[in-house]
């Protein structure tokens, strides 16, 4: 006797799951992918597969069971892509140029445009050798062993004022996601 | 660079790693990091959220002002105590050149119109007179001077005999002219 494949999930669950997690998954995916683009195909595979599958996924389970397809998901687009190079610097500078052709409208860029003066200021009341520290990472793209080194200080010290100046930073980026 | 035994002090230590995954440094052991992304879907909800503030830094360094250059808050400061002088030079520079256009401007259009026809001639003289007759009363300026306004208000000011140099400047017209509803008539 065949098994049926598939244990659908009624659309009117679907739908709220989606407006719960997606944002949420999709930069989840980027983080894997690094791409605005793709990170929106895998999310979207990701919930086509709940409709279908996720019918007998408890309720409680579901956020879980919807990052460990969008993991999976993501993981095999970006292996199906040519060779993930970690050497390789980040094309940092077109992060918000490929998030842009996601945005919705106008008014969400100039959202973040603004979320992006406050966390600038933000920064700005950062203690010194945190402040320092996030200066070399973000825009000297140091690595935290050279950081280490230049700052004359363990790298385990470097870590921990990075640490420190993200646990400061996160109340914001708490506002940004919602 | 984590051990999965002190939920409490993980869960904070992961914000770093997070951000440690996005920013490719080799301080962090990717491949460990992911296999427990596979499984953990707390984790994976830090890393979404390091993404936003990975975004913001980013978009925050790249900036001209941006974290790279020191003070954000005192340069934009600083910026904002130069501008007042600047505008207000710049303003005080564009009223000049802008007041010495029009006067120019409106000169020069009453010159062509005395140069092209000898009625527009006398009539834009006329209303010169009026207009400066309005002047020192001073109910006008120069600069808002219109003609057909200065005609229509004439009505209303006392009777004014005909000055000789009037006369002699509309001398080239043959047959005289007409001045609102008189007639004047060149000798």
């Amino acid at each position: 006797m065949a098994a049926v494949p598939d244990r659908p999930l009624d659309q009117a669950t679907v739908t709220e799951c989606h407006l719960a997690f997606s944002k949420m998954l999709e930069r989840y995916a980027w983080a894997i992918v690094r791409d605005w683009s793709l990170a929106a195909d895998v999310v979207q595979t990701s919930f086509i597969a709940l409709s279908r599958f996720g019918g007998d996924v408890a309720p409680e389970a579901r956020k879980s069971w919807l990052f460990r397809v969008t993991h999976r998901e993501a993981i095999r687009v970006r292996e199906r892509q040519k060779p993930y190079n970690q050497t390789t610097p980040l094309a940092t500078s077109a992060v918000f140029e490929t998030h842009a052709t996601y945005e919705v409208s106008p008014l969400s860029r100039m959202a973040a445009q603004e979320d992006v003066e406050e966390l600038t200021q933000k920064i700005d009341c950062l203690p010194p050798e945190q402040h320092q520290v996030l200066r070399l990472r973000f825009f000297e793209n140091k690595t935290f062993a050279e950081i280490a080194q230049l700052m004359q200080i363990p790298l385990g010290t470097a870590l921990s004022r990075m640490r420190l100046a993200l646990e400061r930073l996160r109340s914001m980026s708490n506002e940004l996601e919602d | 660079m984590t051990s999965k035994n002190d939920p409490q002090t993980n869960r904070t230590n992961e914000h770093l790693e997070a951000m440690l995954y996005l920013l490719d440094d080799p301080a962090l052991d990717r491949e460990a990091f992911e296999a427990r992304l596979a499984d953990d879907a707390q984790l994976g909800e830090i890393l979404a959220q390091a993404v936003t503030t990975f975004q913001a830094l980013q978009a925050a360094s790249f900036k001209p002002n941006g974290i790279a250059q020191g003070s954000v808050a005192r340069r934009t400061s600083s910026v904002l105590n130069a501008l007042p002088q600047w505008q207000f030079l710049s303003v005080l520079a564009a009223s000049i050149l802008l007041a010495c256009f029009l006067g120019w401007q409106t000169h020069f259009e009453m010159r062509s119109g005395l140069a092209d026809n000898g009625s527009n001639n006398v009539v834009l003289a006329w209303g010169d007179i009026q207009s400066a007759v309005l002047d020192h009363q001073g109910t006008r300026e120069v600069s808002e001077f219109e003609l057909e306004n200065a005609l229509a208000m004439s009505d209303s000011l006392p009777e004014m005999d005909v000055p000789e140099w009037l006369v002699i400047a509309a001398a080239d017209t043959a047959e005289g002219f007409e001045l609102d509803d008189r007639k004047v008539i060149i000798q």
